[in-house]
């Protein structure tokens, strides 16, 4: 480990994270008493948020992959940029919709009716759409597109959610499922998971849940006590619970 | 300033003289390898590699013992014969290959391309100029002809209207969970229904899945949602529960067809009869450093390794 400039220098720390984050169920920092003994406890603080925010990333992405890799699909086909998928249409949204209504799924969300404020309108009874931020662009272009702004209220809305379209609800994430080359023509395709209630489920692995775990200096093979650890780990299984209840519909970019 | 390091695993392992994988549970920063055989014998050979995290794939440093006694410096550079690190949780598409003439109407298709993939490669076909009925879907690569052509084993193209005039590809990494969607060739309207995947699916017999046909240009469309329970299973074929011998007969479309759009016919696995909620789920990825010909030893010798992780000193 480098010698740091300055006590609220973590860059560092970011380096490491950038090293590990790829790692699926552990995650450990370590850092030396020695360098840090004036500001252990920033830095402790500053491990234990970024440590958060790894597992719940990991966890997010890991769903995610089960998604892409085991979700049943349907192809965006009512675009015009000549490619297969294409990009997406509200024919291509109502069409998901159609046939998750008619596999029984329930909506996740209900109604938001209208209210007397200008520039709103009523969203209707809706799906979650999950995807690309890269895809943002292209909701907005859908027919009947309506921006979370425009939301009668903003009650139980969520800051990814970007807006709504018929019976979906449309959250972006930069971490959002991509297909690269995928496409007919060889362009990336965007994953839009479009599901309704209890369509998939996380499960928590008996005696190894989600820990945050942190060792003081002296724990272990460190004579000296100079070292100290950090670390999360988590063990469970995505899995999808109704796959006619699920649908990852597939667009390219216009 | 030093940097603690962990010793993650060792081994040995007698080498055939090509290329090889080992696979750690954990990314590795620090690899030694050391040729057993030659270490001491005046070889002139490679008696020792390493490999660092911050290499470039193919790089290398090592010694070579040129006789005598004398060790001299040995190295490769970026994108020569050394280390290459494999991450497959972060696998990504290899380069498109652009060179592809043809694509015959046979069974097993079988593609003209001097630049050929590997056996057992999965290819991702694009541009697939009078057959775009396979473009976009992943095949399994079954034969090569080196230099030559390449089988697509899992696809019977000898229904369609025509030859492809043109095709490129990818190889497209699969492994980050066993047993997942794949796409479907064809499915006999037979009592039972067997289905033919466009690459090895990995189901087992007792797995339950899905069968998607939503596109009416597949014809069998009565098919689509149906459940059934494996009962036989070769590496691309698994045999169903499913009577399909009154449905409509199993079809790709045509290149017309898929121009226009179309969602390929595919299957999900939902369960199994007697593991339930095991391997549909279950994350294969691996950490692992595939040894080059530079480092990986002569036929026969054996080979003593050393894999620890801990940032690399600066």
């Amino acid at each position: 480990m480098k010698m740091r400039q300055s006590e609220h220098d973590y860059s560092w720390l970011r380096k490491i994270m950038k090293g590990i984050r790829r790692v699926s169920f552990a995650i450990i920092i370590l850092w030396s008493v020695g360098i840090y003994a004036e500001s252990n406890s920033l830095v402790l603080n500053e491990a234990a948020a970024r440590l958060g925010q790894s597992m719940r990333e990991t966890e997010d992405e890991l769903i995610r992959d089960m998604l892409a890799g085991t979700a049943s699909v349907i192809n965006c086909t009512n675009g015009v940029n000549g490619d297969n998928p294409t990009e997406i249409t509200r024919a291509d949204v109502d069409n998901v919709v159609a046939t998750l209504q008619n596999n029984d799924a329930d909506f996740i969300t209900n109604m938001i009716g209208g209210e007397d404020k200008f520039g709103t309108g009523p969203v209707r009874d809706a799906y979650f759409a999950l995807s690309d931020t890269n895809m943002i662009g292209q909701f907005e272009n859908v027919n009947g597109f309506i921006a979370k702004a425009q939301y009668p209220n903003q009650v139980g809305v969520l800051s990814s959610e970007w807006g709504s379209i018929g019976n979906t609800r449309i959250y972006v994430s930069s971490r959002g499922s991509v297909t690269t080359n995928g496409s007919l023509l060889g362009a990336d395709i965007y994953n839009v998971f479009i599901g309704g209630q209890e369509s998939y489920a996380k499960i928590e692995q008996n005696g190894v849940s989600a820990r945050f775990i942190y060792h003081p200096p002296g724990h272990g093979d460190d004579p000296a006590e100079l070292r100290q650890t950090a670390a999360w780990r988590m063990a469970q299984v995505p899995r999808i619970t109704n796959d006619a209840w699920i649908i990852s519909l597939r667009c390219t970019l216009a | 300033m030093s940097t603690p390091q962990t010793l993650v695993a060792t081994g040995s392992f007698t080498s055939d003289g090509n290329a090889r994988d080992i696979r750690f549970s954990q990314p590795i920063d620090y690899f030694v390898v050391r040729n057993r055989s030659t270490w001491g014998t005046t070889p002139n050979a490679r008696v020792e590699s390493t490999w660092r995290s911050t290499y470039a794939a193919g790089q290398s440093t090592g010694i070579l013992e040129t006789g005598a006694g004398a060790l001299n410096a040995a190295a490769d550079a970026a994108g020569g014969n050394g280390f290459t690190a494999i991450d497959e949780s972060t696998l990504t598409n290899q380069a498109l290959v652009a060179t592809g003439t043809a694509i015959s109407q046979a069974n097993p298709a079988v593609v003209s391309d001097a630049n050929n993939p590997a056996v057992g490669d999965i290819v991702r076909l694009f541009n697939t100029t009078g057959m775009l009925q396979v473009g976009g879907i992943d095949f399994e690569v079954t034969a090569i002809n080196p230099g030559v052509s390449y089988t697509l084993g899992y696809l019977d193209s000898s229904g369609f209207a025509a030859a492809a005039t043109n095709v490129d590809y990818r190889i497209v990494p699969q492994s980050r969970y066993t047993e997942r969607r794949r796409y479907i060739t064809t499915i006999t309207a037979a009592n039972p229904a067997v289905v033919t995947t466009s690459v090895a699916h990995n189901y087992s017999v007792g797995d339950v899945v899905t069968i998607y046909v939503p596109d009416a240009n597949f014809g069998m469309v009565e098919i689509n949602g149906l459940q059934a329970e494996i009962t036989a299973v070769t590496a691309s074929t698994f045999t169903t529960d499913i009577d399909a011998s009154g449905f409509t007969a199993f079809a790709f479309p045509t290149s017309a067809q898929a121009a226009a759009g179309m969602t390929p016919a595919h299957v999900v696995p939902v369960g199994e009869v007697a593991t339930s909620l095991l391997s549909p789920t279950d994350n294969t990825s691996v950490f692992a450093l595939r040894l080059g010909t530079s480092v990986v030893g002569a036929n026969t010798n054996v080979m003593d390794w050393w894999a620890y992780s801990g940032e690399n000193p600066v």
